[in-house]
């Protein structure tokens, strides 16, 4: 049998095995819940409903060889997720590992490339101010047994990466563009567009969990975590609550005892309006965040672990600007609109992203105007300091001071056709108020109250008088407002359109406070025993990408289970 | 069955509180019964004190379904209880008004339902009617004719054919009076026609102002809206300046770049060429084409001249290159 034949087989093989897995999963989670109990609200109270050694909260980059790295320990495992597939955001991921520090392929590649090049990238003075070194340390210490471990696990890598040339270059590593093959069948992925690797990764990761005897309980999200006294002694468990295929609470509660420990992987906080604002005011509710609609970044883990004492850490990476909170511009037309994280109606989240989206070629062929109708900046620029933020900036509604309010791509019918765009379904998600259609642009304006985050009516006026002052530029050649280079095209053929285009968050880069062992820590520089931590919903590495997840899951896991 | 009554519970879903004077719109009524009845055979009477308004059977239910594609939580509270959709027009006269909608008793598949209403108060408003206008040329030189398209649409989907616009200069004088005649065949409910006025003589930006005629149209109240357009009034050109835009890399022409020779603006051909009349002097050249690097330059006509403009493609863009940390 050829290689290719093999590979194939192998791949065939996976997915049997992972379809009959996921069939296991759904009796076991339906048949806990028939017999589970109210929720608990004192810990001497608690009726345990299953006893492992370690629990695992989130499926995803990093919950996933938490699992399996406390299962390798020897310990017994139950995976909670509340989403009904494992995977997280990191699903839809580009398979971004950035773990070095010497690994197989990169030695192959003629790399010489350490686990000190690592620390040194990541604790850098000008990017990483805030970053904790002890934290770092053992991140970059573990960078290469991490890359065993996923390939030890089914993981797949056939390529370095487009990167290589960029070693040794300061603060550039051959880290970026270490990335596994795509899972092979595209309705796993939930993401259609290709170079969706982040599925080579968690597919295997789930499957090889499975076959070690990791049990997964989804559709469940966290509610409690329990510890001996509300600020003392070790954690015991957690209380989970069911929810639909919506994440809406369905009121059916479960008691998980944890012999050994907690593992928080839940993927950070960017989904929670109340918790990022923490860290910008500005964060109101029109902004999306990236995967929300497949597995919404919650801080669940976060929440329940400063019920009980813990504290946060480097908090300043998350508004460090440049690489800190990251804000994207998006796609337009769909809610959920990261620009790479298209989903297409094979998909089995699609009914939650409802669109594919339009992809602008040519910022050229609209313009964007706040929820008042008025433009606010140059819509070719791309800039943090710039673009973002003066979306971000409010729009002069004295109710609403806090945020910039939605944003709207508006354009007419020449541009429809210059971009190629259709402006149907599946592309368009007219229905949940995120594209709209009108004769005129009064029309277009009076539409607009149909979305959930147009607070107030669009004026029709306004929104006319803007574009004919930006078509008046277009003829005179210049934009007297923001400079925008020569506007080429007026906004003039009916039916125009207004489409979705508010910036989208993307990342969590602060979360709890642990120790270099991935164990948390309280606001009194304690460790919380029994309770750990990885991936977005820890704090102290300002890292994009599945490698911090990845590690940082494994060590935690890893550490757990060899907790007494 | 049973010979007693089935209560009825009936709710307006958010209804509105201005509509279109003579308008129609939909009315969503919920409603709660436990007869095990067809309630789409029910009769609802719409009075106006003791006059009555409308008359019809509910017709089909909407029932909450929540593997619907229209179900999304996230959009705000979710109304689980069945409703009707009622089609109903609005009164004519501007003002306020109180409607009753009843539902009287009656016996439907052999049970009886007891009488219920609900009342809906809202106001009537004139006809916002608004314009725009399309594919006016400019630069045109002074004196030639322009050429341009207007449209109306009315909030109530009023047919708006043969009603006449006024075009005006910024001084207020009538130029161009054009007619509505056509139902646009992409923007429902829009009238639009044609219209020309000859290019002022004077060179320069102008500005025109559109109407709608004074009067009022179908015999109901509307409000006129209006929109402006610019006109750039050019000297007669005298040179020709054919301008090639070429990929500094590949040697091949690059299509449809948008070149701009000081006010005068064209595309560039499959060859990547355009050609543009021009007065003589200094003119910015300025080409725009997504995905290249084209330097802006000012170039000195005073004869009929060839110009090739290099355009750099940038790099495919390295979605990546952001998360670099």
């Amino acid at each position: 049998m050829s290689d290719q034949a093999q590979g194939s087989k192998a791949a065939q093989d996976a997915i049997l095995s992972r379809r009959r897995f996921l069939s296991a999963g759904a009796v076991t989670a339906a048949g806990a819940v028939a017999s589970g109990p109210a929720q608990a609200t004192e810990s001497k109270a608690i009726v345990w409903d299953r006893e492992v050694d370690v629990i695992v909260i989130g499926a995803g980059a990093s919950g996933l060889p938490a699992a399996i790295a406390a299962r390798d320990e020897g310990a017994s495992v139950i995976c909670v997720d509340h989403h009904f597939e494992t995977g997280g955001i990191a699903v839809m991921s580009g398979g971004d590992i950035r773990i070095g520090g010497g690994n197989r392929l990169q030695k192959a590649a003629g790399s010489k490339e350490t686990a000190d090049d690592i620390f040194k990238r990541w604790t850098d003075p000008l990017k990483h101010r805030f970053a904790d070194a002890d934290l770092v340390r053992r991140f970059a210490d573990e960078n290469v047994a991490t890359f065993d471990f996923l390939e030890a696990n089914g993981v797949n890598f056939d390529r370095h990466g487009t990167n290589v040339a960029k070693e040794g270059k300061p603060g550039i590593t051959s880290t970026p563009g270490m990335r596994p093959h795509e899972w092979p069948v595209r309705t796993d992925n939930l993401a259609i567009d290709q170079g969706r690797n982040g599925s080579g990764i968690v597919r295997p990761l789930e499957l090889s969990a499975r076959d070690k005897g990791v049990e997964f309980l989804l559709s469940f999200t966290l509610r409690q975590v329990h510890r001996e006294q509300p600020f003392a002694g070790r954690v015991l468990g957690v209380t989970i609550e069911q929810v639909d295929r919506w994440f809406q609470p369905q009121h059916r509660f479960l008691n998980l005892r944890a012999r050994k420990a907690v593992v928080l992987c839940n993927g950070g906080h960017g989904h929670n309006i109340h918790f990022r604002r923490m860290f910008d005011p500005r964060l109101t509710e029109e902004y999306q965040h990236h995967g929300q609609a497949t597995a919404p970044a919650n801080a669940a883990g976060e929440i329940s672990a400063m019920q009980i004492g813990a504290a946060l850490w480097s908090v300043g990476n998350e508004t460090d600007f440049g690489t800190g909170q990251a804000i994207d511009k998006g796609r337009l037309a769909v809610r959920d609109n990261y620009v790479r994280g298209k989903i297409g109606p094979e998909s089995s989240v699609f009914f939650r992203h409802r669109a594919l989206g339009l992809d602008v070629s040519d910022w050229q062929d609209l313009i964007l105007v706040k929820e008042n109708g008025l433009r606010f900046w140059d819509e070719t620029d791309e800039s943090h300091d710039g673009y973002f933020a003066h979306a971000l900036q409010p729009t002069g509604d004295p109710k609403k001071l806090n945020g910039g309010g939605p944003v709207w791509a508006i354009f007419d019918s020449a541009a429809v056709e210059r971009e190629k765009w259709q402006t149907t379904y599946p592309h368009v998600d007219r229905g949940g108020g995120y594209f709209f259609s009108g004769a005129t642009l009064e029309e277009l304006a009076a539409q607009l109250t149909r979305n959930i985050y147009q607070w107030r009516p669009m004026p029709g006026d306004a929104l006319r008088k803007t574009v004919e002052r930006f078509n008046s530029f277009v003829v005179s050649g210049k934009d007297l407002d923001f400079k925008r280079p020569s506007p080429p095209h007026k906004i003039e053929k009916p039916p125009f359109f207004a489409a979705w285009a508010t910036p989208c968050l993307h990342d969590s880069y602060t979360g709890l406070r642990t120790n270099k062992n991935c164990q948390v820590v309280d606001m009194q520089g304690q460790l919380i025993p029994g309770l750990f931590c990885a991936g977005e919903s820890q704090g102290g590495i300002k890292s994009h990408g599945l490698g911090r997840c990845i590690v940082t899951g494994r060590v935690a896991g890893m550490e757990a289970a060899r907790s007494s | 069955m049973t010979n007693e009554a089935y209560p009825v519970v009936m709710e307006l879903v958010k209804p509105p509180s201005a509509l279109d004077a003579g308008g129609g719109f939909t009315l969503m009524v919920a409603i709660q019964c436990d007869a095990p009845c067809d309630l789409a055979k029910a009769r609802v009477v719409v009075m106006e004190g003791d006059k009555q308004q409308h008359e019809a059977a509910l017709g089909s239910l909407i029932r909450f379904d929540p593997q619907s594609p229209d179900y999304d939580p996230r959009n705000g509270p979710i109304e689980r209880r069945d409703q009707a959709a009622l089609s109903l027009v609005a009164p004519h006269a501007i003002g306020s008004f109180q409607w009753r909608i009843c539902l009287p008793a009656q016996e439907i598949d052999g049970f009886t339902l007891s009488p219920a209403y609900c009342d809906l108060t809202a106001e009537t408003q004139g006809h916002r009617c608004s314009l725009v206008v399309w594919d006016a040329p400019s630069p045109v030189q002074a004196g030639e004719v322009v050429r341009f398209k207007v449209g109306g649409k009315c909030s109530a989907g009023c047919a708006l054919q043969g009603q006449r616009l006024c075009v005006s200069d910024s001084d207020g004088s009538l130029v161009a009076e054009p007619v509505l005649q056509h139902a646009h065949h992409d923007a429902e409910g829009l009238w639009w026609g044609e219209g020309a006025f000859g290019a002022p003589v004077q060179v320069g930006l102008n500005q025109f102002n559109v109407q709608f005629a004074p009067g009022d149209m179908n015999g109901l109240p509307h409000i006129a809206g209006h929109a402006e357009f610019s006109v750039l009034v050019t000297e007669t050109p005298a040179h020709v300046v054919r301008i090639a835009v070429v990929d500094d890399v590949t040697g091949s022409g690059v299509e449809a770049a948008h070149v701009r020779l000081g006010v005068h603006r064209v595309s560039t051909n499959s060859e990547g060429q355009a050609m543009v009349a021009v007065s003589s002097g200094e003119q910015r050249v300025f080409v725009w084409k997504a995905g290249f690097n084209i330097p802006e330059q000012t170039i000195l006509v005073n004869d009929d001249i060839d110009l090739t403009i290099k355009a750099s493609a940038l790099p495919p863009k390295d979605p990546y290159e952001r998360w670099q940390g």
